[in-house]
């Protein structure tokens, strides 16, 4: 393999302009570098695989982090990376209340995989291994634990809920909400959170032993035994994942779950249920068929009846063999004599609940009223042989045993004797957890049912129900204990009733002494079936309940946590700077039009378009026009007379973008961007007349209206003061917000904010509004060249075709989805640092006026090399996110620059040399910009057209130029 | 109080020293302005003050440094002849500053866009204070 070395950093060659530094450390994917070897000496002459190596560490990263050829360091993200970080809601869910987990105290409990949980404080030192539950609106399932740290004492408050759920957090932590996360701080009583009230039990470490062994299978063909092998389930140990995983497949076969044709297993159950047993049935390495649906009728006491049966099989004879190995033995189950398995006594208590609590998602009837406010006993039942009833009972009295050493109560077993079945005589079994509302509620928040979507989400309802009776019979005694010694102390009945919100009767009962035991709920209380009515359970087994307190619990150590819910993501702030991106507008003039009026030309554009610092902008702005324009875009624009409509059909997102919130912008960046509407800035900012001098694509060039000789004018800029504020505000709050995620990153200027978040939400909506600032800023640009050529040239823009061929932002991040590693597609924020979106033909993005040909590419090169146009190349999508390469990036300092270059030498050899004409407000800017102390742009564009990602349409070279 | 600015491929370093906390900060400014600016007039311009708090040092750099840009753009000025009084209460730091405001039109002035926190050092050294900061041109 050729491998290239880099100061410490080797990287892989994966084919011709392809590099990779393979994933290690905490680096969450690989990198890569596209670059030929020259380019890649200069990549590695400063710091930027170091960066683009640590830009790997953010979680969420997909597929690899990736270097254009033009890459150069950066602030955190080197220049020239492209990322893409997944969006999908990422968090973990204590057991009461909540949703993201930050700053929590050590004793918050919280949920982990496989039913069980933990103090927060027990995962220090262990979260690597651990998985917590990740609730995010549609499911509640596992995810790794990437970050895991203990910051100093923080003030905590303790948050009560209607039922009693309580939960400490700092003031920033959020809480999911109908408006959305919304940080305690910003929660009073009486607002609607939403609560987890499954709460698991809590993990212990099992002791190890083997489960099975080679010898357990030594009548099977060894073939089997290889396949058993090869999927690491043999020997199979106690403290295995994989056997966990079959605990839950085990419990639910005993249940709905049978032996078909030869090799076959059967499981039965609604399709939602399926896809969850699915999934383990994968865990252990085997491959579940699709869900079969039909049809069946039944008859049930002389009526007939449809009902559609959807199952699903595996073929595996392993997989067959594996499952009666484990307890659940071939024939039919009514005399086949199984009862629990034999290791079952030697498991924690967490392990044997995967295995009930499977069983009881399959057998046990679901949660539901006896009598209005009383719930009924849920059973299992089961029917056996007389032969092999012993078997049976053994099973249940083993159940009783589990159940009674976790606190919850049982019925004795009852037995009862049935119609016989046609070959033998059977007994039926009977198995009730006793319903008192304590005892249920222990068996609901703590086993419950597993697999079964809809018994799941009852049982949180009932959960819920019980805790609320509880409290309200709590209140009742309290009552009726104060109403006693109140009359105990000679207080008149009447004036004891006005005391309380209840009626009076019950007053009379607590003074009188009639009631025995405890007091009822009361008649205005709901009955269950009435209860379940009223509320909804989210598909993540969260339901709704009220903040009812709030109270300071004083300072204390918290942890800040972060899990990686298949990539936990991040929108990652120091990434994104000032927006800024090009365009190109046509004309229908040629170089013969333009050759002897340069000058002329270059004064009046530099005199006509605000550059520099402190030089106003085109629109002398109000804060209106700034809120009306981080809101609309190009269609403020349009709306004042700056643009017309095809302006808007040929820019990215047609110059609006949507996810735009002006709300999130604080008032300083407002405030500066109020006097730069229509400004060029300075720096690497500018404003060139060129001519097109080469066309290597002649097809593609007459899509885009590109001809060899042609007049065109680049404009580089991107949203001023404004954008950079808004980027300084959110580095500054992320830093504040999510110190301990911020220090687990190799780099403080990564600051990233966990999607999900409402800093990321609110970042996002930020960053959207100034990406439409900076549209305008280029088209108020564009209005002021129009206006310059008519008069220079006499002639209506409209005359002169002065058409916009595109505009496209080189710095930003965006939602868009593609595929990532297996295939799979998702959505990302795909991160655009110095890096050019280059979508090929067919992406839904692409205004109808590209969707045929590809998106124009436009590469702003040096003052003496030129530009490019490209257009989105078909490879792009595969390689870098749809991304190229957005320049040449810098060789020189700029301090080196001018100590090497005066700016009026620079000017002059320009124009003798090159017929450039330069106007700049600074000579130092004009040296610091000098066409050496850039990288060869041909290099890179040349790289990007050989790897397919940009292909190359067009040359321009420069002939007028004005800077800052 | 003393600055020089420090070479940087892609952007601009100011180096700084001070006796006080105030006297670096101050001097940070000034190089910044420096970057900004290659002839800085002696006189012109009417002096403001401002004051900007933050949770620790680093950050009341980061801040003040971003002030002052700020107050750049929004008043049109550039901010030279800085000086500065940082203080610490109860876990907050302060500083109350000041600085001559040299009307932009009137310099040959150019942009910074913004402060990072790239590299940078505020340390505190046997004759003072020491600081390094990367702007971002």
């Amino acid at each position: 393999m050729t491998t290239y070395d880099a100061d410490g950093i080797t990287l892989e060659k994966v084919r011709d302009y392809v590099w990779e530094i393979p994933q290690e450390g905490g680096m969450n994917r690989p990198a890569r570098v596209l670059a030929s070897e020259d380019l890649l000496d200069e990549i590695s002459d400063d710091k930027t695989l170091q960066q683009l190596k640590n830009a790997t560490h953010l979680p969420g990263v997909r597929k690899y982090a990736v270097c254009m050829p033009d890459g150069h360091q950066g602030y955190g993200f080197p220049v020239g990376g492209v990322a893409g970080i997944d969006t999908e809601n990422g968090c973990i869910s204590p057991g009461a209340v909540g949703y993201d987990i930050n700053c929590l105290p050590g004793g918050t409990e919280v949920r982990l995989s496989f039913g069980r949980r933990t103090e927060l404080r027990n995962l220090e030192g262990r979260f690597e291994e651990e998985q917590a539950m990740v609730a995010d609106g549609d499911d509640l399932v596992p995810s790794d634990i990437r970050l895991f740290t203990q910051s100093e004492e923080k003030p905590v408050y303790e948050v009560e809920t209607a039922t009693g759920h309580r939960i400490e957090a700092t003031g920033d932590h959020p809480f999911r909400t109908p408006e959305g996360m919304t940080e305690l701080d910003d929660l009073s009583t009486g607002d609607e959170v939403r609560v987890q009230p499954f709460e698991g039990i809590d993990h212990e470490e099992p002791s190890e032993f083997t489960v099975l062994t080679k010898e357990d299978f030594e009548d099977e063909n060894p073939q089997l035994v290889r396949v058993l092998e090869d999927r690491d389930v043999l020997p199979l140990s106690s403290t295995d994942d994989e056997f966990n995983h079959l605990l839950k497949i085990l419990g639910f076969f005993l249940g709905d779950g049978s032996y078909g044709g030869p090799g076959q297993v059967w499981f039965y159950a609604e399709p939602e249920d399926l896809k969850a047993v699915r999934s383990d049935v994968r865990e252990v390495g085997f491959k579940p068929s699709k869900i079969y649906e039909r049809d069946r009728s039944h008859e049930v006491n002389g009526n007939e009846f449809e009902r559609t049966e959807y199952s699903f099989k595996t073929t595996s004879k392993a997989f067959r063999r594996l499952l009666v190995a484990l307890g659940a033995p071939e024939g039919p189950k009514v005399e086949s004599g199984y009862s629990s398995p034999e290791f079952l006594d030697r498991l924690t208590d967490w392990q044997r609940a995967l295995f009930y609590s499977a069983y009881f998602g399959a057998e046990m009837n679901e949660p539901s009223a006896q009598h209005d406010k009383n719930l009924y006993c849920p059973k299992v039942s089961q029917t056996r042989t007389v032969g092999t009833a012993e078997d049976g009972f053994q099973f249940y009295d083993d159940m009783r045993e589990f159940l009674g050493s976790l606190g919850i109560e049982t019925n004795e077993i009852e037995r009862f004797e049935t119609d016989s079945n046609s070959k033998h005589d059977t007994v039926r079994l009977r198995l009730g957890v006793k319903n008192d509302s304590k005892n249920l509620l222990r068996f609901f928040s703590q086993v419950g049912y597993r697999y079964n979507q809809k018994k799941r989400r009852r049982s949180v309802k009932a959960i819920q129900y019980l805790r609320t009776k509880e409290r309200e019979i709590e209140r009742r005694e309290e009552i009726a204990s104060e109403a006693q010694t109140l009359a105990d102390g000679g207080s008149e009945p009447g004036d004891i009733k006005a005391e309380y919100d209840i009626n009076g009767r019950f007053v009379e009962r607590s003074i009188w002494g009639g009631r025995d035991g405890r007091p009822r709920p009361g008649k205005a209380f709901p009955g269950f079936e009435e209860y379940c009515e009223q509320v909804e359970v989210g598909d993540d087994l969260a339901i709704p309940d009220e903040v009812v307190a709030i109270d300071p619990a004083g300072r204390k150590e918290v942890y800040d946590i972060g899990v990686s819910h298949e990539a936990h993501n991040f929108v990652a702030n120091g990434f994104v700077v000032s927006n800024c991106g090009v365009r190109m507008m046509k004309t229908n003039l040629t170089y013969d039009d333009v050759q002897g009026r340069e000058e002329e030309l270059v004064d009046a554009l530099f005199a006509n378009v605000p550059s520099g610092l402190g030089g106003g902008g085109v629109h002398e702005g109000t804060a209106d026009d700034v809120e009306a324009i981080l809101d609309r875009g190009m269609e403020w624009a349009l709306e004042n007379g700056y643009a017309v409509p095809e302006d808007l059909e040929h820019c990215e997102d047609e110059g609006v973008r949507p996810d735009s919130d002006p709300s999130r912008v604080s008032q300083k960046a407002k405030d500066r961007g109020k006097n730069q509407i229509g400004s060029l800035g300075s720096g690497n900012h500018f404003l060139e007349v060129q001519r097109v001098t080469d066309v290597y694509r002649d097809d593609v060039a007459a899509e885009f209206g590109l001809s060899e000789d042609q007049i065109v004018v680049l404009i580089h800029c991107g949203s001023r003061g404004l954008g950079h504020q808004v980027c300084t505000d959110y580095l500054r709050e992320i830093e504040q917000t999510h110190a301990g995620l911020l220090q687990q990153l190799p780099d403080k200027e990564l600051a990233a904010a966990p999607a999900g978040s409402q800093l990321a939400e609110d970042y996002y909506g930020a960053m959207c509004a100034a990406i439409n600032f900076a549209w305008v800023n280029r088209q108020l640009i564009m209005h002021q060249v129009r206006q310059v050529f008519e008069k220079v040239f006499d002639r209506s823009h409209t005359e002169m075709e002065m058409d916009l061929l595109y505009d496209v932002a080189h710095n930003i991040a965006k939602k868009e989805t593609h595929e990532v590693e297996d295939g799979e597609e998702r959505e990302l924020f795909v991160h655009r640092k110095g890096a050019t979106r280059a979508f090929p033909a067919g992406r839904p993005e692409l205004p109808p006026a590209y969707s045929d040909v590809g998106q124009p590419i436009i590469i702003p090169g040096s003052m003496g090399a030129g530009s490019y146009v490209l257009r989105g190349g078909e490879q792009s999508l595969s390689e870098t996110f749809g991304s190229t390469a957005h320049g040449a990036g810098r060789l020189m300092s700029r301090t080196q620059a001018k100590q090497e270059f005066w700016g009026g030498d620079v000017q002059d050899d320009l124009r003798e040399q090159d017929h450039v004409y330069v106007k700049a407000q600074s000579g130092a800017t004009v040296a610091e910009e000098a066409p050496g102390v850039y990288k060869d742009v041909d290099e890179v564009v040349r790289v990007s057209d050989a790897l397919g990602i940009g292909d190359r349409v067009a040359r321009t070279f420069p002939v007028c130029n004005i800077k800052g | 109080m003393s600055f020089d600015l420090r070479e940087h491929t892609a952007d601009v370093a100011v180096e700084a020293t001070g006796e006080s906390l105030g006297e670096v900060f101050g001097a940070v400014a000034d190089g910044m302005a420096a970057a900004m600016c290659d002839e800085i007039p002696a006189e012109g311009g009417e002096r403001f003050e401002t004051t900007v708090a933050a949770e620790n040092r680093e950050a009341l750099l980061f801040d003040y440094l971003d002030e002052l840009i700020y107050e750049r753009d929004v008043r049109g000025v550039l901010p030279v002849d800085n000086e500065a009084a940082v203080g610490e209460a109860e876990g907050e730091w302060r500083v109350d500053c000041s600085a001559r405001g040299i009307p932009l039109d009137s310099v040959d002035a150019r942009d910074l866009k913004a402060v990072t926190y790239s590299e940078m050092d505020l340390s505190e050294t046997d004759d003072g204070w020491h600081a390094y900061v990367v702007f971002d041109v």
